[in-house]
Order: C-alpha cells, then structure tokens, then sequence
C-alpha cells in the first residue's frame, strides 16, 4: 500500500508532535513552538497541493479524490493562516502556546480525515476529533470569562448536535445496513422508509450545527465573540468550510437518490440562513458578532449553491469556499489587529480608522466588499458561480430570495466602512501598529481576493474537473 | 485566442486610462493633491480625444485604419474579445457602435466638466475623491462598451461603491439618508438584472449545451412568453431604476441634492444614460416580444413621469431638487422616445441622453458654483442675482431655455423627434407629453426669475464666474447651440445602432 494517499494526515500527525516537543525544549515561551508550526505546515501545504493521486483505500472507506484534495487544501490554507494570526494576538498566557499550536493541528488533521472518509463510522471519529480540539480552543483563555463560556457553550451545543448526528447516522445504519457511503446509497434506493427519511433529516440537524444553518445557529455569536478571535477565524472559516464537504459526500453522494427528501429543509434553510444572518448583522454593536453573523448569511449563500445540480453545485460550492476563506480570514484578522491594538470590539471605536491605518482600513474594506459579493473581488464570480448552479435546477424563487439579501448584507459592509472612513476618529487616537504576521495574512488574502476575482478561470477550471469526477453524467 | 476586429484594443484603453491614472492619482495625490487632479482631468481629456479621433474614422471624415468599414456586416465598428472565464463561458469582450461611441464622447466631456467643476470646491480627501471619480468614470465607460452580459454586470456593479462613497463622503447635509437610499434602490435593481442575466445563460446552456454570455448568442434564445415577460423586467427593473422612471424615481431627488456638485454632475448626466442605454442595448433587444407586450405600460410611466416631474419641478425651493425633478421628467422622454419604437423616436430618445446630459450637466455646475458662493440653495433666499453676477446669469437664462426646450438649442431637436415619433404610435401619449413641455416652461422661467430677477432678497457680495467656470459653461453652451442648429452629425453617427434595434422589434423572433 503506497504512502503518497497518507502524505498529509501523517505530515500533520508527524507536525503535531514535533510542536509538542518544541514546546517541551522551551516549555515557558513560545519561541519554538511558532516556527515549527509555521514550517511546518508549509511543507504540508506544499504536499496538500502537489501530492495529488486518486486512490481509494481501506477497502473504499477512505478516499483520496478531488474532494478531499481540495478540502485538505482548505484546511491547511486555513490553519496556517489561524496560526500566523495568533502568534502575537493570543490573550493566553505564553506556556499555553504549545498547546495551542497543537490543538490546532489536531483539529485539522480531525478534519482532514472528515473530509476523506467514505464512511459513517470513520466520518463521525474524524468529527469528533476535530470537535473536542475546537472545544479546548475555544475555552484556552481561561482567564476570560466569555472565553469560558464560550467554551462550554460551544461544548454542550455541540455535544448535543454530535449526538443527534450520530442517532441519524444509526439509523441510516439500520436502514441501510452498511456505513459505506456507496452501499447506502444502493441499499436505500429511490423510495424512504420512515428509518432513513429520520435518519436522513437527523444527520441534517447535526451537519446544519456545523454549517451554522438557522436554526442551529444559535451558538455561533456568542462562540465567535468570546472564543480568542484566531479561534472564531478557524472556526469560521475551516470547520465551516469541511460541514459543507461533510454535506456534499453525505448528501450529494450517499443520499443522492433521496433529493426530495432533504432537499426542502435546505432550501428553507437556505432562505432563513440568509435572512436571519443578514437582518441581524445589522444591528450588531461588536464586530466579532457582525461577522458570525456575516458567516452565517455567507453559509445560507453556499446553500443556495449546494441545492443546485450535484455536479455545478459542488463546483461552485468549493469555488466558494476558497473566497469565502479567504475574505473571511482577512477580515478576522483586521478585526485582530484592530483588537490587539486597542483592546476594543466595538464597532464604533474604529472610527477614523482610515487615518489610524490606512493599510488595515483598505485590507478590511476589500474584505468585506468581497463579502458582499462586489467585483472586481472574489466574492462576486463566487456568489453568481453558486446563484447559476441553483437556477440550473430552476430555483429562481431562490435566486431572487439570495440577490435580495445581498443588499442587505452590503448596506451593513458599507456602515463599517463609513465608520472607517467618513466619522472622525476619537481625540487622541493614535496611528495602530499591526504585527508582521498579521500584517502578511492581511495582505496575502487581500491578493488572493484579488486574483480570484480577476482571473477566476484556473481555479474554476480545477473544481469543475473535480466535481464532474465526482459526479459522472449530468 | 485573443480577437480583435479593428482597434479594438483602443477600446480598452477607454475603461483602463481612467483606472490607471486614478489609481496613480490617489497614490501620488497622497502628498501633493493636485497630482490626482490633473491626473483625472487627463484621463479624461485622452479619452475625449480618442472619442473625437474614433468618431471622425466612423464618420468617414478621416481615414482611420482600425474601424470596420460601415454595413461590413458586423454592427460593430471595432471589437475586443479577450477569454476571461473558459469555464462559465465568459469573454472579455467590448464592441464599439455609433451609440456607444456617441455615449464614450459624451462620458469625457461630462467627466472633464465634473472634474474642472471641483477643481477648487473638493477640500478633504482630495485624492480619495478623484480616485473615485475616475473609478465610476471607468465604470460606465465599460458599460457602454461591454457586449457580454457577465461584463456589463461587472461593470455595473463596479459604478456603485465609488458613487455611494461621492455622495457619502463629500455630499451636503443630508448626504448619509441620500447615499444609502440610492445604494438600496440601485443595487435591488442591479441584483434583479443579476438573477434575470443568470436565468438567461443557463436556459440557452440547457437548449445549446453550451455556456455563454455573449450578448449575440444570448439574443437567440427561445424563451416561453412568460419567461421572456419575467426576465424582461429583471432587465427592466435595474434601467428603471438608474434612468428613473416613475414611480422607481425617488432615490434621485435626493441623490442629486446631496451630491457633491462633481458627483451630480456625473449623477445626472451620466448614471442616468447608463439605464438608457441598458434599455436600448439590452433589454429591448434580448426580448423583442416582451417589449413590445410591454411597450403601453412603459410609455404610460413615461408620460407619467414627463408630468410628474414637471410639476415637482415647479413646487420645489431648493434649487438642486428643481433640477434634480427635471431631469425625472427629461428621461421621461427618454423612455418614450425608446418603448415607441420608431425611427424618429429612437434617435430621439438617444439625442435627448445626450442634451440632458449636456444641459443638465452645466446646470448643476452652475448651481454648484452659486451655492459655493451663498452657501445656501434656497430659491426664497435667492432673488436679483443678475446685478451682481451677469455671466452666470447669462449662462443660467441659455440653460433655463434648454430645460424649456427652446428651438435652437438641442434639448428642442431631441424633443420634438420624441414627439414626432410617438405620435404614430399613439397621440394621446404624445399629447400629454407634449403637456409636459408646457410645465417646463413654467418651472423653468420660474428658477430663473426667483433666483436672477426681481428684488434682492439678502444682500450678497458675490464673485462672477472664474475663468475655469466660465470656460466650463461656455463649452457646454457651445455644444448645446452646435448640435441644435445641425444635430446630423449625431444622428447619423447612431443610425445604424438604431436601425439595428428597430429591425430586431420588426422581425419579432424569440420572446
């Protein structure tokens, strides 16, 4: 059995220890931690993207295909960019780095095996992985009541939503008698049972927690506020992004046959997300909250998209995905720098920020405005790429419901802008000075967003391959 | 595969100029405003030039080697194609006819008067402000040129942010109320074209197999009558909302108000062709049937527009509102000239962007320039203005005339085609647009004499027209009288635009 398949799930256990022992040689500080984390998770990058076989192992119940080549890609993009924004910002203690780092890398090796298993079982263990990893990050300020509490909100919650998951998946099981994504989509056929059509909306409830589909949203403001913000951006953007690959191997491939039977719950769920992410953005008076509840109007946009055709809604699901990281992470780190800076989250203080930092100003501008899906900006290919695959299936009704609350979510973008630029700045408010690793993402993803919008085809080209790989014929 | 018939890669010069320079403006314009100044003012004076320079080549005035001889079976004198998106089908493509030429000419002139008119009126963020003058410039200029559907959107969308950010940023007192209310209303429009554009491409995906945007290979496209219907006033939605027809009118009033005097001027002279343009171009051609189905209903808003705002016009105190209402009621005419479907209506209606664009144009660098000096709009206030500043009095009674449409000027020109051709269709719309032409009279006599006549209400001690000022109305002026006494030039320069319109409505295929 070749190693290539294994490459980076091994990279990453291999990197896990490695920070762990880093963290041992100087186990007050963090000097060793950062570097092995970040070189490492370089080469891990760098094997995410150029080791790429199609290979199916363990009898079929872990795959190597386009799907968990791109998702491993996600995350590790994702991951380095949590870690280089939490360096210098962490409000912990500096002993708790190495912890840290190294919860970071479990969670995303977690995730890594989430988005290749083939497998009910081997799905759930990489979930939970990922999981209790996020859990212990969310509450590492210890010191700090809302990280607390975020902590064990986001642990019940999910606790919860993990075991309704998992009665789904029992009864999918009993259903269908096989965990393999493949025999369950042959054993349960065209028709449901009452067992599978419960089975089938229970596994929906647990993927919509991770998803942040209203309504199990509920926890994502108060865990995106209270959780240290490098933690809200991972959880944003990666755990995200892998519920939605989670979704389309459960969804897209193992109930495929069942469209109509989860398809109406996600296409309300669609219409809510949406709605209710965007009406409360705006009256948020911290920016933490307005971008949780950005990110979950941002996940009613990739549903309009994944109720599409299986074929171009996962193309454009995943073209998303990658705008959607990286205008996220850009905007979480603006809110990082801002914070770290001045101690402050409230919308108002930013204030003049345009003369404070003009750099961080312009970075979260664009952001947000990809966000919002403006050209010449990545969001905007993403947005109309997820609007043409649901109206392939002729979902105009949804279409119009997502173009409708694209305004909304850009007369908020455009109160922090004005805030940014056109309000002056309280007296005596300094110019901000942005870490060098913030300042990086910063302008990495800014030139991401960049590109993406402007030369969208390469990208585009790679998912549509992969996503007709994945779904042959129409 | 890059394609280029003739200079076509001229035509990307008119969207890149401005962009280019204005983004160097704002970079320079950081220490020494007036880089982006001048910067901006060449953008626009090289574009001007390239639009001269095409427009005698498309004239046959001069020989110029990149145009497509006329009626060479391609209605376009000069094309770009450029593949951007393989994937969805999506090219970088431009084309350049006599209505987009007419419209290019028409965007520089306008811009290097917004510019000059804010040369020393614009205080704070000097840079910021001409970086986004020169994007929304570089906007409409890719609007005008765009001839695929993925492009235009783009474009359109591109016009919105700067332009909220101009009235936003450097508008006047209640300039936050007016910014967002022109974002909702444009963008909701905007959006519904998005959604209809989408539509469109994948219905011809699903009868072809194959993804496009192309405008020409959109506009086969067979479509039941009620799709056809439904997408029809997606597209409709948007360019009514930018041309404005009533009853979507109601974000301009304020906007136009609120605007800083270089952003109305951009507002009402350019912004506003954009939605006519998007209806001659797009709408009416991708769904012949449709429009025509459609046509009573959209010159009954016409009319209703054309009274509306003239009576609005009359009722208002404040001097940049009665303007801003009688631009709702010039493209009233507009929308008339286009949904009756004649020769004389058509080149009408296009004429008419142009001599609103032009008058309207000077007329708020007009009342820009007095507000800078009274610092107040208020026509109560106002009063015996002539003594003291005969210039701008002269220049306000010729800009008056235009608004009344007096003969002479090519506000009458455009008009009167209007009406001439409606009337085949239907008299009593002419009618009651002609009614229309009676308010305006009245409203317009009545801003000149409150403001210029009778007796000083307060005393002012005023400065006449700077030189810059002076020069800047005296061109538009210029224009104004030029193409009133001999408008051929213009008219012949988009009869083939026209022609090609009208010949799609006759032969009435698809929806």
């Amino acid at each position: 059995m070749s190693m290539a398949p294994w490459m980076v799930e091994l990279a990453t256990a291999a990197l896990l220890v490695l920070v762990l022992l880093a963290d041992l040689v100087a186990p007050r500080g963090k000097r060793f931690v950062w570097p092995t984390f970040l070189g490492g998770s370089l080469v891990i990058l760098g094997l995410a993207v150029f080791v790429r076989g199609d290979a199916f192992l363990l009898g079929g119940s872990y795959a190597a295909d386009g799907i968990s080549w791109l998702g491993k890609i996600v995350i590790v993009i994702g991951t380095i960019l949590a870690g280089a924004v939490s360096m210098d910002s962490l409000p912990i203690q500096e002993k708790y780095h190495g912890a840290y780092a190294a919860l970071l890398l479990a969670a995303s090796l977690g995730m890594m095996v989430l988005v290749s298993s083939r497998e009910l079982v081997t799905m759930y263990v990489g979930l939970e992985t990922s999981a209790v990893s996020l859990y212990g990050l969310a509450a590492l300020a210890k010191r700090d009541v809302l990280s607390l509490e975020a902590g064990i909100k986001y642990l019940v919650i999910g606790a919860l939503s993990s075991g309704v998951l998992l009665y789904g998946l029992a009864l999918v099981y009993a259903a269908a008698g096989t965990t393999s994504l493949d025999g369950i989509r042959a054993a349960l056929g065209h028709a449901p049972s009452p067992l599978s059509a419960v089975g089938i909306i229970l596994v929906l409830l647990g993927v919509g927690f991770k998803i942040t589909m209203v309504p199990m949203h509920v926890w994502t403001p108060d865990v995106y506020q209270g959780a240290p913000t490098p933690v809200s951006a991972f959880i944003s953007v990666v755990s995200k992004s892998v519920g939605f690959l989670f979704a389309i191997r459960l969804f897209s491939v193992a109930f495929a046959d069942l469209r109509y039977v989860w398809e109406p719950f996600f296409m309300a769920g669609a219409v809510l997300t949406m709605t209710v992410g965007n009406l409360a953005a705006i009256a948020q008076p911290s920016a933490k909250r307005l971008l949780a509840y950005s990110s979950i109007s941002q996940a009613g946009y990739l549903l309009v998209g994944f109720v599409g055709t299986s074929s171009a809604g996962t193309s454009a699901v995943l073209f998303y995905l990658f705008a959607y990281t990286l205008a996220n992470v850009a905007a979480f780190a603006a809110v990082i720098a801002f914070s770290s800076s001045t101690g402050s989250d409230r919308l108002d203080d930013y204030a003049g920020l345009a003369r404070r930092s003009p750099l961080l100003a312009l970075v979260f501008t664009f952001a947000l405005l990809s966000l919002a899906g403006i050209p010449p900006l990545a969001g905007f290919i993403g947005k109309i790429y997820l609007f043409s695959a649901a109206m392939e299936r002729g979902y105009l009704w949804l279409v119009v419901a997502a173009a409708l609350n694209s305004v909304a979510s850009l007369y908020y973008y455009l109160l922090i802008l004005r805030r940014m630029y056109f309000t002056e700045a309280p007296l005596g408010a300094g110019p901000l000075r942005v870490s060098f690793p913030v300042k990086a993402v910063l302008l990495l993803t800014t030139v991401g967003t960049f590109w993406l919008g402007i030369l969208p085809g390469p990208l585009m080209q790679v998912v549509s391959e992969v996503s007709s790989r994945v779904f042959p014929g129409p | 595969m890059m394609a280029v018939a003739g200079g076509g890669i001229l035509l990307a010069l008119f969207i890149f100029v401005p962009l280019v320079l204005g983004l160097a403006g704002w970079v320079l314009g950081r220490r020494q405003a007036g880089f982006s100044r001048w910067l901006t003012l060449a953008a626009n004076l090289f574009n001007l030039c390239l639009a001269a320079v095409l427009w005698l080549g498309a004239a046959g005035a001069t020989h110029f080697p990149g145009l497509a001889a006329p009626g060479a079976g391609s209605p376009w004198l000069a094309e770009l194609h450029v593949p951007w998106i393989p994937g969805l089908g999506v090219s970088f493509s431009l084309g350049l006819d006599g209505l987009s030429l007419t419209m290019l000419g028409l965007t520089a002139l306008l811009g290097a008067m917004a510019v000059l008119s804010a040369w020393t009126g614009i205080t704070k963020r000097v840079a910021f402000f001409y970086f986004n003058i020169s994007l929304v410039l570089a906007g409409i200029n890719g609007v005008f040129l765009a001839t695929d559907l993925f492009l235009f959107v783009f474009f359109w969308e591109l016009m919105l942010v700067p332009m909220y950010f101009l009235i936003d940023i450097w508008g006047h007192e209640n300039r936050h109320k007016a910014a967002v209310k022109f974002f909702l209303f444009t963008q909701v429009g905007g959006l519904l074209m998005l959604v209809a554009i989408i539509a469109l491409a994948v219905l011809h995906s699903m009868a072809t197999g194959a993804w496009t945007f192309a405008l020409r290979d959109l506009m086969g496209t067979v479509v039941s009558p009620v799709i056809g219907m439904l997408l029809m006033l997606g597209f409709f939605a948007a360019f009514a909302v930018k041309l404005p027809a009533f009853p979507l009118h109601t974000w301009l009033p304020d906007a136009h108000t609120e605007a800083p005097t270089a952003g109305s001027v951009i507002l009402a002279g350019l912004l506003l062709k954009t939605g006519g343009y998007g209806l001659i171009r797009f709408a009416v051609p991708l769904f012949p049937a449709a429009s025509r189905a459609f046509a009573p209903v959209a010159i009954g808003l016409a009319v209703a527009g054309i009274v509306y705002g003239g009576i609005m016009a009359y009722s208002q105190k404040d001097m940049k509102r009665v303007v801003a209402y009688t631009s709702v009621s010039h493209l009233g005419f507009v929308l008339l000239g286009i949904y009756a479907f004649t020769p004389q209506a058509l080149s009408g209606a296009v004429l008419q962007m142009v001599s609103h664009g032009i008058s309207t144009g000077a007329l708020f660098v007009l009342v820009g320039a007095l507000q800078d000096r009274i610092h107040t709009r208020d026509l109560d206030r106002m009063g015996g203005l002539w003594a003291q500043v005969p210039r701008m009095g002269a220049a306000a009674l010729v800009l008056c005339m235009a608004l009344v449409g007096l003969p002479g000027l090519v506000n009458f020109v455009s008009e009167f085609l209007v009406l001439v051709g409606t009337w085949q269709v239907s008299p009593v719309a002419t009618i009651l647009a002609g009614l229309g032409l009676v308010i305006a009279t009245v409203y317009a006599l009545r801003l000149f004499q409150t403001a210029f006549h009778g007796v000083p209400r307060e005393t002012w001690t005023l400065a006449d027209l700077s030189a810059r000022e002076t020069g800047t109305l005296f061109l538009a002026i210029a224009l104004l009288v030029l193409f009133g006494l001999y408008p051929m030039p213009i008219l012949h320069m988009v009869e083939q635009s026209v022609s090609g319109v009208l010949a799609v409505i006759a032969a009435g295929g698809g929806a």
